[in-house]
């Protein structure tokens, strides 16, 4: 097998491997799932080891190449060193990288991996977090109806067009084409959470003009990643609508592009529903190439 | 054959060593080398001092570049002293005096962004944060004697972006020790708080005491 492609089957094995948390329970993938665009639907906060809860509803995985910041909060600048967070987190996975490397070494399913990938069967952890990172960036969502109207591939009906044009007067500025998103770090109006009363990016920066600012989210793939928002609180599209709508919460950081308010009739909504389901990828949730590596996971079966 | 060969290689090996010298760094608590664990002014017990030199070089009084270290990021840990000797190449240089040490105290930003990387710059090495990426630059834990209790204290003193990016170079006239004045630190140290382990002003302001703890023992 080629370099690449055997790095990538290497951090795809440890992406869906309960190994590399401290009571091999939990991978990667608990909490986010390909059929789920890589998020978690159905749960507003993430679940971690031993029935643990965690603060944020984990995002999904994808196009991660063009993110300069992960995590709601920004926090982790860059891929790789991104994963030690989950792994080494009490309530998520609560492992140590110097114990998953004992356990990668005595198993045998990994050094001929490693062997694969890397030339030798030598097991560091720039290797594994490389890994991790090569098989995150194949997770490319760019085959929509959407991706397709843009090739002319495919015509988008009128509701669509309609929708469209709504998505362009009132959404564009912070979801921006082609990505939907600019990954920039903006307050939405969300009320503060009363479970946890995150405060999003100041807790990074030390600056009190980032409070409450979170991560723009992509719309791509919206219909397999409810509910939304960082902590989960709306399972709906039609309930983010209304929050842009009626429910913003005034305060001296809120998005500038949200000051005036969005106004949207109620069939407005229906339309611009209607042109963000052609942003979902079923290709991409359905591709196997992304799915759980039976080929060295249950190599017997 | 057998001694003229032997005899060949032990004066080889003599000129290599001569062809190489290091200077030291060295944690002190007033005026004695810091013996880890070691309680002082009965106030202070480190346990753990690690952290980064980047780019060492040696520069003459014309700022002319006299040497270049071959590793950019050097861990040094006190629980290692092999750590703390670092060698230089004598034999480019015809005389230590007014030579001049430069170097950066943490990792730079740049490296910051680079993702993951070995050796000394492995996160395994416990001077990687997991919560919020980024190097440690300097860790200093031990405890404190605080009305009768001992205290723990946890200096996890990094950060790479603006405001609050602590990466310093010093430079010091060049000698084969170099003293972390620990006593000194601990005096003109600004905060009060016994843990300090995110970036921000906080960490800024003890990088720079620590900087200004090390001094050329000369």
């Amino acid at each position: 097998m080629e370099a690449t492609a055997a790095k990538t089957l290497l951090g795809r094995t440890l992406f869906y491997d309960p190994l590399l948390s401290a009571d091999n329970t939990i991978s990667c993938a608990s909490c986010h799932s390909p059929y789920n665009a890589f998020a978690h639907t159905d749960h507003k906060l993430s679940h971690g080891i031993r029935d643990s809860i965690g603060t944020r509803n984990a995002p999904a995985l994808f196009n991660l190449a063009w993110q300069p910041k992960l995590m709601w909060d920004g926090a982790s600048h860059h891929l790789d060193m991104q994963a030690l967070a989950p792994i080494t987190h009490p309530g998520e996975m609560a492992e140590s990288i110097e114990n998953i490397l004992k356990k990668l070494v005595s198993s045998n399913t990994y050094p001929p991996l490693f062997q694969d990938a890397y030339g030798n069967d030598s097991i560091t952890s720039q290797r594994i977090l490389k890994a991790l990172t090569q098989f995150q960036l194949t997770l490319v969502s760019s085959n929509a109806k959407y991706d397709r109207v843009k090739l002319n591939k495919d015509t988008f009906t009128s509701q669509e067009i309609s929708g469209y044009k709504l998505y362009q007067a009132n959404c564009k500025l912070c979801h921006a084409e082609p990505l939907f998103s600019t990954y920039s770090f903006k307050n939405n109006g969300l009320a503060p959470d009363t479970n946890n009363y995150d405060i999003g990016r100041y807790n990074v920066t030390n600056d009190p003009k980032d409070s409450f600012f979170f991560k723009i989210p992509s719309l791509r793939n919206l219909s397999y990643t409810y509910p939304y928002m960082h902590d989960g609180r709306y399972r709906k599209l039609r309930e983010v609508l209304n929050h842009y709508t009626s429910i913003i919460t005034s305060n001296n950081n809120l998005s500038l592009e949200l000051k005036n308010g969005i106004s949207l009739t109620t069939n407005d909504k229906a339309d611009l529903i209607a042109f963000l389901l052609t942003l979902n990828d079923i290709d991409f949730i359905f591709n196997t190439d992304n799915t759980f590596p039976r080929e060295t996971l249950l190599p017997q079966e | 054959m057998k001694g003229f060969l032997i005899g060949t290689l032990v004066v080889c090996s003599s000129i290599f060593v001569q062809a190489q010298t290091h200077f030291k760094i060295n944690a002190t608590y007033a005026n004695s080398t810091l013996v880890l664990d070691s309680l002082y002014d009965n106030t202070y017990a480190i346990n753990t001092l690690r952290f980064y030199l980047s780019d060492i070089v040696l520069i003459d009084t014309n700022d002319s570049l006299i040497y270049t270290h071959p590793k950019r990021h050097v861990l040094v840990d006190l629980k290692h002293p092999t750590s703390q000797e670092v060698y230089v190449h004598d034999s480019l240089f015809d005389s230590k005096a007014n030579l001049r040490l430069h170097f950066g105290i943490g990792i730079d930003s740049t490296t910051n962004s680079k993702g993951a990387m070995a050796g000394d710059l492995d996160p395994i090495n416990g001077m990687y944060w997991t919560w919020q990426s980024g190097y440690i630059n300097v860790k200093i834990e031990g405890t404190k004697q605080l009305e009768g209790k001992s205290e723990e204290f946890q200096f996890h003193l990094g950060g790479f972006t603006a405001p609050y990016n602590t990466y310093r170079t010093i430079t010091r006239p060049y000698s084969s020790i170099l003293d972390i004045k620990m006593d000194q630190f601990f005096e003109q140290m600004t905060w009060e708080r016994l843990y300090i382990m995110r970036p921000g002003e906080e960490a800024v302001d003890l990088i720079k005491e620590f900087c200004t703890s090390i001094h050329s023992s000369l």
